[in-house]
């Protein structure tokens, strides 16, 4: 009896350790004070009225929107292949690659950042939206690769064998069998990469220009002191996050089968 | 003229050498079983014929042609696999439709052309009502079906058949054997079929090819491999044989020689052996357990050979037949066969007299 108030007590303590804070900034968010205060006293919609008139916040939620997609897009686009060269293929130094390819999840964001930002004028990539997009594709590569390995170790290496031997070139058996039997996975993948990228601080940091992201606006926002416009944009950002995650975690669970 | 050659094959994985010079002729129209234990090289042999894996030497010819490094796309043949294979993201009528939409240039099919195919290899394997079927909704059974219906469809020279009876139940897969041995007459296709299961190959074979560590050990019917195999490993591996030593005492004019193994005298014709053999030679003798004639003691006529008297040590009752495994003189243990049709002829402790037809062994030098 002891033991199950503890272990219980304990999960509810760490739980609450994680999602205290985020639900105090969902609750705060929709007070008609300007300054967070306990208890609130009136209830309103104001906060979210104000984020939606805020020009700038808008527009960073826009940058933020164009990088994520873009670099998603082109992490797929060149992770994909990669992936599939990197499962298919047996060559020298395979594991070492398999390695390095994961590098940018471990290395600390700052490393990153500060190494792009002294490289990338070097090579005439300004420091703008673009730079910020070609850094998010680096640790994005990362994940599509790490998310779509695992799937492709799963997948039977007959299916492929299968359509050759029925006739299909190794282009036309790559988009008509492989592809369509690893999409969930695509799919978790690029959602994943969606949230990390629009999520993305110490490396979109340092290649920023004057276009600002949505997390760089926040972190802006908030050096003039926590408004409630920031709870209400936070709030917003959670709920996305959380869908989108259901949805990814669903996929993969559906890949498992 | 053979519609598939193979010539001085050799396959290395590495330093292993996993097909050793394998010189093979296929008919066309004939069920050809590769058979073997697991890791002889006989999955290897007909990938190689699918073109999945490419001989380290020596050539392959399909109707004349050298397909030997020829990509799996480019030849006319093609495989039912193990696991089946079928697309998961396609249903049984697309599965079926794939092969023939790959066709390209003269051979470009049109939709209704196709679609007739389809509906034409469904009902082939009476499976019309699974049309719109994903393969995951299907049992083993109906996936097998699917299977062959889709390596059929491209009308392929010669159809690979990779073990595919392997993860259905006995009783399945003794119905699938004769289905598909009356779909290869039907048909009149050339059919390579790989398996380690004798009793299938047995069964389904115009010839059997056997294989053991790379070798091909003897090409032949199932009856020339049965009742003539053409090494010590053949005669092991198919069916259930007595090995024992012997010591040859005398040679006939005719080849027929006197056998002893200690006290015990026999005699093998000429056609037990293919090469000749010397007097005072050692060698071995397969003798399969229904050669085998046991009778009581005092009604021995001497027939072909002396009978030779045993004691019964054992007997198992193992369904059709009764095995009786008999002491001969205190040199060998021969296991013996009788029908179970009737109760059993002796028991245990009893002595008998053993007798078989001089043509009934197998002797390797």
């Amino acid at each position: 009896m002891l033991r199950r108030i503890f272990t219980s007590g304990s999960a509810a303590l760490v739980l609450a350790f994680i999602y205290l804070p985020l639900l105090t900034i969902i609750w705060y968010s929709f007070s008609a004070e300007s300054v967070n205060s306990f208890p609130i006293k009136a209830y309103s919609l104001e906060w979210y009225k104000v984020m939606a008139n805020d020009d700038s916040l808008l527009r960073a939620v826009a940058s933020s929107l164009r990088v994520a997609f873009a670099s998603t897009v082109i992490a797929l686009i060149i992770g994909i292949p990669a992936t599939f060269a990197l499962h298919k293929f047996e060559f020298p130094g395979k594991r070492m690659v398999e390695r390095i390819v994961l590098m940018p999840i471990t290395l600390p964001g700052i490393v990153t950042g500060v190494a792009m930002l002294s490289f990338f004028p070097r090579i005439g990539v300004e420091l703008s939206l673009v730079a910020v997009g070609i850094g998010h594709i680096t640790f994005l590569l990362a994940i599509v690769v790490t998310q779509l390995l695992s799937r492709f170790k799963r997948l039977d290496p007959n299916l492929e064998q299968a359509a050759y031997d029925l006739g299909a070139t190794p282009l036309r058996a790559f988009f008509t069998v492989i592809i369509p039997n690893i999409r969930t996975a695509i799919i978790g993948a690029a959602l994943l990469c969606l949230v990390l990228s629009m999520d993305e601080i110490p490396v979109t940091f340092f290649l920023i220009a004057r276009d600002n992201t949505l997390p760089i606006e926040i972190y802006g926002m908030m050096r003039r002191g926590i408004t409630p416009e920031v709870n209400a944009i936070s709030t917003l950002i959670f709920l996305a996050t959380v869908v989108i995650l259901i949805i990814s975690q669903r996929l993969s669970r559906k890949t498992n089968d | 003229m053979p519609i598939l050659n193979l010539d001085s094959i050799e396959k290395y994985y590495g330093s292993a050498n996993v097909v050793k010079n394998l010189n093979l002729s296929i008919e066309a129209g004939e069920f050809l079983t590769i058979l073997g234990p697991s890791g002889c090289g006989k999955t290897t042999t007909l990938r190689m014929i699918g073109g999945f894996e490419l001989p380290t030497s020596g050539t392959i010819t399909l109707k004349g042609e050298d397909i030997s490094q020829l990509p799996p796309y480019k030849r006319h043949v093609n495989t039912v696999f193990q696991n089946y294979a079928l697309f998961p993201n396609m249903n049984v009528e697309q599965n079926i439709a794939f092969g023939l939409k790959q066709k390209k240039g003269l051979e470009k099919m049109s939709a209704s052309q196709v679609q007739s195919r389809v509906d034409e290899m469904l009902a082939m394997v009476q499976m019309n009502d699974f049309r719109s079927r994903k393969p995951q909704e299907l049992s083993g059974g109906q996936q097998q079906r699917i299977a062959i219906a889709r390596a059929v469809a491209n009308n392929p020279e010669i159809l690979l058949l990779d073990e595919p009876l392997g993860a259905l139940d006995l009783k399945l897969r003794k119905q699938m054997q004769i289905e598909l041995k009356s779909l290869q007459k039907r048909l009149q296709k050339t059919f390579v079929y790989v398996t380690h299961d004798q009793e299938e190959a047995l069964t389904m074979s115009d010839r059997i090819a056997i294989m053991n560590q790379g070798n091909l050990e003897q090409v032949g019917t199932s009856n020339e491999i049965y009742y003539h195999p053409a090494t010590p490993f053949v005669a092991e591996f198919i069916g259930e044989s007595n090995r024992f030593e012997a010591v040859t005492t005398k040679i006939q004019h005719d080849g027929s020689a006197r056998m002893s193994i200690g006290e015990v005298g026999f005699y093998v014709s000429g056609k037990t052996h293919t090469v000749p053999l010397r007097e005072g030679q050692k060698i071995t003798v397969f003798l399969r357990p229904e050669a085998i004639k046991l009778s009581a003691l005092e009604a021995t006529n001497t027939s072909n050979n002396e009978a030779m008297s045993g004691t019964i040590e054992e007997i198992i009752f193992v369904g059709s037949t009764r095995k009786y495994l008999v002491n001969l003189q205190g040199q060998v243990r021969l296991t013996a066969l009788e029908t179970t049709l009737g109760a059993a002829q002796f028991s245990i402790g009893d002595t008998v007299a053993l007798t078989w037809s001089a043509d009934d062994c197998s002797v390797f030098v």
